[in-house]
């Protein structure tokens, strides 16, 4: 137990507790929507050059109801 | 392992990836905030600012280049420029070169956001006006990782103009460079005006604990992008977020934080 306690740096735990500090939920928020957003534009691009996202729905739709389109 | 020996690694790692497109089957397209040109025969990823370019030349909204960058620097904010950018890699090497030339840098300047956004904007303008990639043919990156490779590979019988203002440009950055760390990076590189944008609302971020700071300076003297103020470390979009203030703080009051 105790070469446990020693092989568990104090020093390193709490820099890792502190890299996780704790803000609003307002300041995740924002970020989690922006990194959804840019997702979404992502996503629009890749439609938009390679129509990724209409052969998606046209693959769950087949896979799904037997719909072609 | 220590932040140095882990930025090191990663800068290489940068390096070898960025390669990767080797036989021109691996050029994948995806956009990397990192100044790297996509000309090169060897690159993987596509250049930002040349695609952001090349879109403004089309008059078309960049919605993939824009959504991935946005996704990237949200997430890291400008660290890729002190962790992963090749140009800044080779800014970092020559640094090692001055400091074992001179203790300090030999030119002490601070760093200037405001030209930086300048470039960004004339360069996104020019493209836009002139309906061509213009400053691909100025990119000292583009001189360094593009137009020597394709120099040596189709070696012509005379010297292509372009090729002389790319060695000019290049030759002129990199003694620069030499004198002040960081040069292109902290003045010049409309790469940097864009990832620094985003300082402010990355996740990753460097915060410092007023509590726990003596307000001793070792870490501003540390800086290779010359940011003078304590407040401005880890928020100013001058900051790289290389970690050398981190490492440098004795009294652990500056972090890596979200």
């Amino acid at each position: 137990m105790q070469n446990q306690c020693e092989v568990i740096n104090p020093y390193h735990m709490a820099q890792v507790g502190k890299m996780f500090s704790r803000k609003p939920l307002h300041y995740y928020l924002f970020r989690f929507w922006a990194l959804c957003l840019f997702l979404l534009l992502m996503l629009l691009g890749l439609d938009r050059q390679y129509g990724v996202v209409q052969s998606f729905v046209q693959f769950l739709c087949r896979a799904c109801v037997g719909l072609d389109g | 392992m220590n932040i140095k020996a882990t930025r090191v690694s990663i800068q290489v790692l940068g390096l070898v990836l960025h390669n990767l497109g080797l036989t021109f089957s691996l050029k994948t397209g995806i956009v990397t905030p990192a100044l790297y040109c996509y000309a090169c025969p060897l690159a993987m990823f596509a250049c930002p600012i040349g695609t952001l370019q090349h879109f403004c030349a089309l008059r078309i909204l960049p919605l993939y280049a824009i959504g991935s960058l946005g996704f990237l620097l949200t997430a890291a904010g400008r660290s890729f420029c002190g962790w992963i950018c090749p140009f800044g890699s080779l800014h970092d090497a020559l640094g090692l070169v001055r400091s074992r030339w001179k203790k300090t840098a030999l030119v002490k300047l601070k760093a200037c956001s405001a030209a930086k956004f300048m470039m960004l904007l004339a360069v996104l303008a020019v493209a836009w006006y002139a309906a061509d990639t213009i400053y691909c043919r100025f990119c000292p990156s583009a001189s360094l990782f593009a137009s020597i490779p394709y120099f040596i590979l189709n070696p012509t019988s005379g010297v292509p103009f372009y090729f002389v203002m790319h060695m000019l440009t290049l030759v002129v950055v990199l003694v620069l460079a030499l004198v002040v760390g960081r040069f292109w990076c902290r003045y010049l590189c409309p790469m940097g005006a864009l990832n620094g944008v985003f300082n402010r609302f990355s996740i990753l971020k460097i915060t410092r604990s007023e509590s726990e700071c003596t307000g001793c300076g070792s870490c501003v003297e540390k800086c290779p992008m010359g940011i003078g103020d304590l407040s401005a470390i880890g928020k100013s979009s001058d900051c790289i977020l290389c970690g050398r203030c981190v490492e440098a703080c004795t009294k652990h009051a500056l972090r890596f934080a979200t």
